[in-house]
């Protein structure tokens, strides 16, 4: 006996599914089933991923959906064919887009347009028909089942279920009753929610996370059993021992349904050529064109390289892409949008021509294979790098050019991790709200699978680890690891395909509004085979527009950044000092570290240091020979004469991808595909078998060309060591010209280049307060917010940073654009004209004053306070009188209060830093500043105190963590051996200001402390006033 | 109409191979089955105090429609409605 399942739900079915579709597949071929369907809710959100694993498997793949009607009832369709398959997807993105988000439903009357190659089962219980039987409307039930009949004909099957629940079996003989009155085929599902049996309690716990309720008051909502599992024959077959043939019709139904899920053949559309040419032409012809803009008359090797590249991606079939790309880029290009493409395209002259990629890969050296070669089975991605502010500009643009109905915004699935899960799985078995909260504070793996392990050691949680409901809500947990929760939308994916969409892939809305995504993320786009292009917003490109812009702006300069030096000495001294705070890449603390040592002199060397001081190749161990060979310290050498010329430009160290290529090609003969996919192997965990077999064809090609197997096998192992970490050059290459352009603006224009910096928070490693603080130390003066002269974004007023509005708490852009609108008939001149001029809430002028943007006035903060107090009394609409002087005597406000407003309202003060302010209280006992230590010598014994600027704590340094400490003039490297952090681990994690006693360590002009004792600044405070108390009264010499 | 019992009532039952009660014994008296209009089955509270019941709705030979269940974990039969 046989039976296919065509009532399935994955995990995609979200927050209703307890099993991954490969959990699936993997039980039904356990079960012998020769197909297997999959009905998610409303979406074929899990059908990439299934039909991929279930033809991996062996097991014949059917698309369906329960699809909701009329906001009520489920149906089940499934496709028979593509246009089936087309009309499913035309029938949920109906259902999706003309409802509220979250609520989708197709109105029944919508299901005659698009029914044909679709097979339609009249759902579960809570199916039209079904519903009506259950409330005794007979005649009702008849006349749907007519309907759709009428719509699908002989595709139109009863559906009949047996999960054991109450009433199932008479309902079944009622089903079959109507279906044999009306002469409607029947055919048995098992509504299956989970692979196995022991799910039920996943989907029990999913459903309460969905309704946000417990377990214990969810009775109502969960299923009464754990008989929606999938079931094999056998078993199905005992439930419907009274009718057979609705075991056997799922066969039938299953052979009548071959869906193909490739849409290679419309993965982009036709680009738009002028009369007599073709994509390939067109490209040809372009790429040529712009090559004598780019270079004159082209060399011989930049003329072999184009017409390589050109013969490869017509080959490939990938003009109409690079076409699609380059007008992208185009329309950047001629709205002044700041924008480049990313990652290993940067490897193509012809992507570089086209203005596509700013880095020339002929005299960086780049090698085309790693991104194009012609052995690939996947399409390469151009991703492209816009600024922040301009991307919607951008997408707006690829909507209009192809059409709504051919764009969408890719997906992305928000999935449960270990912090999610703890919060969600823990409230529905009704563990305490508190308990949960420092559970998932305190945990520190990201998986939800290693929280057993995580947080059973530590001690605060040992009592419910003990308990038991513990092993049920971490093996819940480690179960629910990876489920898809929500859709959101992906950062910057967008798919152009050459049909509408949604025969392909049904669409949805976004949270955003008017937006709409598609079903499927990244993967499964990719596994589809369409195109998706990234357009993906950054912020340093927003940065140096905009500094570009102050630039002119302030001094009628203008500068064009593609045309300045990029060997200019005092850039890279700057750099070599490690003050890159705010600089493109190299400003993080593991970086300025390193600077002194590598000391970066040049474009190239600016690459490696973008691509070596990451997390990958610090955890390889490949920094430390780097920086010794960098410094003379070690020999260079290489694993092998024939790898002299590749690997010379980083030392003999293996760190870019592209060099992982060309010694595969160098040493065993690999052709340019064979090196990338062997690269892919390396770099992600692939079967053993897989890596075996390459390692054997990498062995014999190096014997061939006369390399031993030992020698061969080394540098096996050294490349498959490297890969893992390794990256892309091109990508390297591209960021470090930007590291290069604002580290010149920084050097140049430190002015504009902080206003600007200081616009685009948040990016990077530092807050506003500590860029601020940076900007004054590179004598830049910095202006607080002012009521008469700022404006929404900070900006240079007479050489000078002045602050601007939306820095200021609750000053949105609609209260910047009212007062800046007010304030152009004439300047404020009193708190009572500003109040009664605009229309500001009490809070936001509060917030004004505390901010200090209402100092010129030339009254303290609390008279101004005061006297808002009384306006708000007075009303907006009072006379403007001249109130009576209500001079209250008030205290002034303290210099600490005053700092510790601003903080409050606009998150930094421009006037002081903290330290300033304290410096005072905690300067008696040898409390040192950071610019004193630096004239120490090592080993000097030093006290020092500062605001935290970060923590971090890397899991390559074995347990040490590092603070970098701010006072008012720098910042001071603590290092934190293993020991004293856990001894000062609840201070290091909370104290904001600290006083830190260490040992001074300075290696290559880099200076670190040592820490041995630490003290909050309260402590260090109150030690002081103890050991140097006021001094005492004079004792009256009566004699 | 139906009547839940207060405390469901041990009985003891007899099944045939495929475990479909065949007849049932309470308060010493044998009765057979001679209908089964319904089987259905109970998981529960797996959290807390586990249920796992498997449920037949059956007529006996006296004409009485009575739901019984067998306890999965003690696989002990209880009766738990009479259906007059």
């Amino acid at each position: 006996m046989s039976y296919v399942e065509l009532h399935c739900h994955s995990n995609f079915s979200l927050l209703d599914g307890a099993s991954h579709p490969e959990e699936l597949v993997a039980r039904a071929r356990e079960l012998g089933m020769p197909a297997l369907a999959l009905t998610d809710h409303d979406g074929l959100y899990g059908a990439v991923r299934f039909y991929k694993e279930a033809k991996k498997t062996g097991i014949k793949p059917i698309i369906g959906a329960e699809l909701t009607i009329d906001q009520k009832y489920h149906l089940t369709l499934l496709a028979m064919d593509n246009h089936g398959y087309s009309n499913l997807c035309r029938l949920i993105t109906r259902a999706q887009l003309h409802h509220r988000k979250g609520e989708p439903s197709l109105e029944k009357a919508d299901l005659a347009a698009h029914s044909s190659g679709l097979i339609c089962l009249s759902g579960c219980r809570k199916g039209e028909i079904a519903s009506l039987l259950s409330e005794n409307k007979e005649k009702q039930a008849e006349a749907v089942a007519q309907q759709l009949r009428e719509v699908f004909g002989d595709s139109f099957f009863i559906e009949l279920q047996n999960n054991l629940c109450p009433g199932d079996n008479h309902l079944c003989h009622r089903l079959v009753g109507l279906a044999r009155r009306v002469g409607i085929r029947y055919i048995a599902t098992n509504d299956v929610h989970y692979a196995v049996k022991e799910r039920h309690r996943l989907h029990d716990v999913l459903v309460c996370i969905k309704n946000g309720v417990t377990l214990d008051k969810s009775g109502h909502l969960r299923h009464p059993n754990a008989e929606f599992y999938l079931k094999p024959a056998t078993e199905m077959g005992e439930l419907f021992t009274d009718y057979p043939e609705a075991i056997t019709n799922s066969l039938h139904i299953a052979d009548q349904c071959n869906v193909d899920l490739d849409f290679t053949s419309y993965r982009f559309p036709d680009f738009p050529v002028p009369d007599g040419e073709t994509s390939d032409s067109y490209l040809a012809k372009l790429s040529w064109e712009k090559a004598k803009e780019r270079y004159g008359e082209p060399s011989q090797r930049v003329t072999e390289q184009i017409s390589y590249e050109l013969d490869l991606i017509k080959k490939l079939g990938l003009s109409g892409y690079f076409l699609i790309v380059w007008d992208i880029m185009d329309y950047a290009r001629r709205n002044g949008i700041p924008a480049q493409g990313r990652g290993s395209a940067a490897n193509s002259i012809v992507a570089y021509i086209l203005g596509i990629t700013r880095v020339d890969p002929v005299r960086h050296n780049l090698f085309v294979g790693r991104f194009i070669n012609e052995e690939m089975s996947s399409i390469p991605d151009i991703d492209i790098d816009v600024s922040t502010n301009h991307r919607e500009q951008l997408i707006q643009y690829v909507y209009q050019k192809y059409g709504e109905e051919h764009v969408a915004m890719v997906c992305t699935y928000v999935t449960f991790q270990a912090r999610n899960a703890i919060r969600e799985v823990g409230k529905a078995l009704g563990m305490p709200a508190g308990v949960l909260d420092q559970m998932a504070k305190a945990v520190g793996s990201y998986s939800a699978r290693d929280i057993d392990e995580d947080l059973g050691k530590l001690e605060q949680f040992r009592s419910y680890v003990t308990a038991m409901p513990w092993q049920h809500f971490v093996s819940l947990c480690r179960e629910i690891a990876d489920f898809p929760r929500h859709l959101s939308i992906h950062v910057g994916g967008m798919i152009i395909s050459s049909c509408p969409l949604t025969h392909i892939v049904p669409l949805e809305r976004a949270t955003m509004p008017g937006r709409v995504v598609c079903q499927w993320d990244k993967d499964g786009v990719e596994d589809a085979g369409l195109v998706k292009v990234d357009i993906l917003g950054l912020r340093m490109l927003s940065l140096i527009q905009e500094a570009v812009e102050l630039i002119s702006e302030s001094r009628a300069v203008n500068i064009d950044l593609e045309k300045i030096p990029l060997d200019d000495e005092k850039v890279y001294d700057m750099i070599c000092r490690a003050d890159t705070m705010g600089v493109f890449q190299v400003e993080s603390r593991a970086q300025m570290q390193t600077l002194p040592r590598t000391r970066p002199r040049s474009i190239e060397d600016l690459t490696v240091e973008v691509a070596i001081i990451r997390p990958g190749p610090l955890q390889g161990n490949m920094v430390h020979p780097y920086i010794r060979r960098r410094q003379a310290k070690e020999k260079v050498a290489y694993p092998h004469p024939k790898l002299k010329p590749i690997l010379e430009e980083t030392l003999g160290v293996i760190l870019f991808q592209e060099q992982v290529l060309r010694c595969a090609i160098a040493i065993a003969g690999f052709t340019p595909g064979e090196a990338d996919s062997l690269r892919r192997a390396m770099s992600r965990k692939r079967s053993k078998q897989a890596m075996e077999d390459l390692r054997q064809r990498f062995v014999d090609g190096a014997r061939r060309s006369g390399t031993t197997e030992a020698t061969a096998l080394r540098i096996f192992n050294t490349l498959k060591g490297f890969a893992e970490y390794g990256f892309c050059k091109s990508h390297a290459a591209g960021f470090a010209l930007l590291a290069y352009q604002s580290a010149w603006l920084k050097y140049y224009y430190p002015t504009e280049f902080y206003a600007a910096l200081l616009n685009n928070q948040p990016m990077g490693f530092y807050t506003p307060e500590v860029i601020v603080g940076d900007a004054k130390r590179h004598g830049v003066e910095v202006l607080p917010v002012d009521i008469n002269h700022s404006r929404g974004r900070c900006r240079v007023e007479n050489g000078k940073l002045r602050l601007g509005f939306r820095y200021v708490k609750e000053m949105g852009e609609a209260s910047i654009a009212e007062l800046e609108k007010v304030r152009a008939e004439t300047a404020f001149a009193l708190l009572a004209d500003f109040y009664r001029r605009t229309n500001l809430s009490r809070e936001v002028i509060q917030n004004l004053i505390l901010a200090g943007a209402m100092d010129c006035f030339g009254k303290p903060k609390r008279q101004l306070l005061w006297e808002l107090g009384i306006l708000e009394n007075t009303g907006r609409e009072g006379l403007m009188l001249s109130y009576p002087d209500y001079q209250v005597p008030l205290p002034g406000m303290t210099e600490m209060e005053e700092l510790s407003a601003e903080y409050k309202v606009q998150g930094l003060s421009a006037r002081l830093h903290p330290m300033q302010v304290i410096r005072k209280e905690i300067s008696r006992d040898g409390v040192m500043r950071s610019s004193e230590i630096m004239s120490l010598f090592p080993g000097t014994r030093i006290r020092t105190a500062g605001y935290v600027v970060c923590r971090q704590a890397p899991m390559t340094a074995k347990g040490h963590v590092f603070l970098t400490l701010e006072d008012e003039e720098g910042l001071t490297n603590i290092i934190l051996k293993p020991h004293v952090y856990q001894k000062y681990r609840y201070l290091v994690r909370t104290a904001p200001l600290m006083v830190v006693e260490g040992v001074l360590q300075k290696r290559d002009g880099i200076v670190n402390i040592v820490a041995e004792r630490l003290a909050t600044l309260k402590q260090e405070r109150e030690r002081q006033q103890a050991l140097y108390p006021p001094s005492a009264p004079e004792a009256k010499n009566f004699c | 109409m139906s009547r839940q019992l207060e405390k469901a009532e041990e009985i003891e039952v007899k099944t045939n191979i495929a475990g479909i009660p065949v007849n049932l014994t309470r308060k010493g008296r044998r009765e057979k089955v001679a209908a089964i209009y319904g089987h259905w089955r109970l998981a529960d509270e797996w959290w807390g105090k586990e249920v796992d019941r498997d449920y037949f709705r059956v007529r006996t030979s006296t004409g009485i429609v009575f739901d019984i269940y067998r306890d999965s974990k003690s696989n002990r039969w209880y009766l738990d409605r009479i259906h007059d």
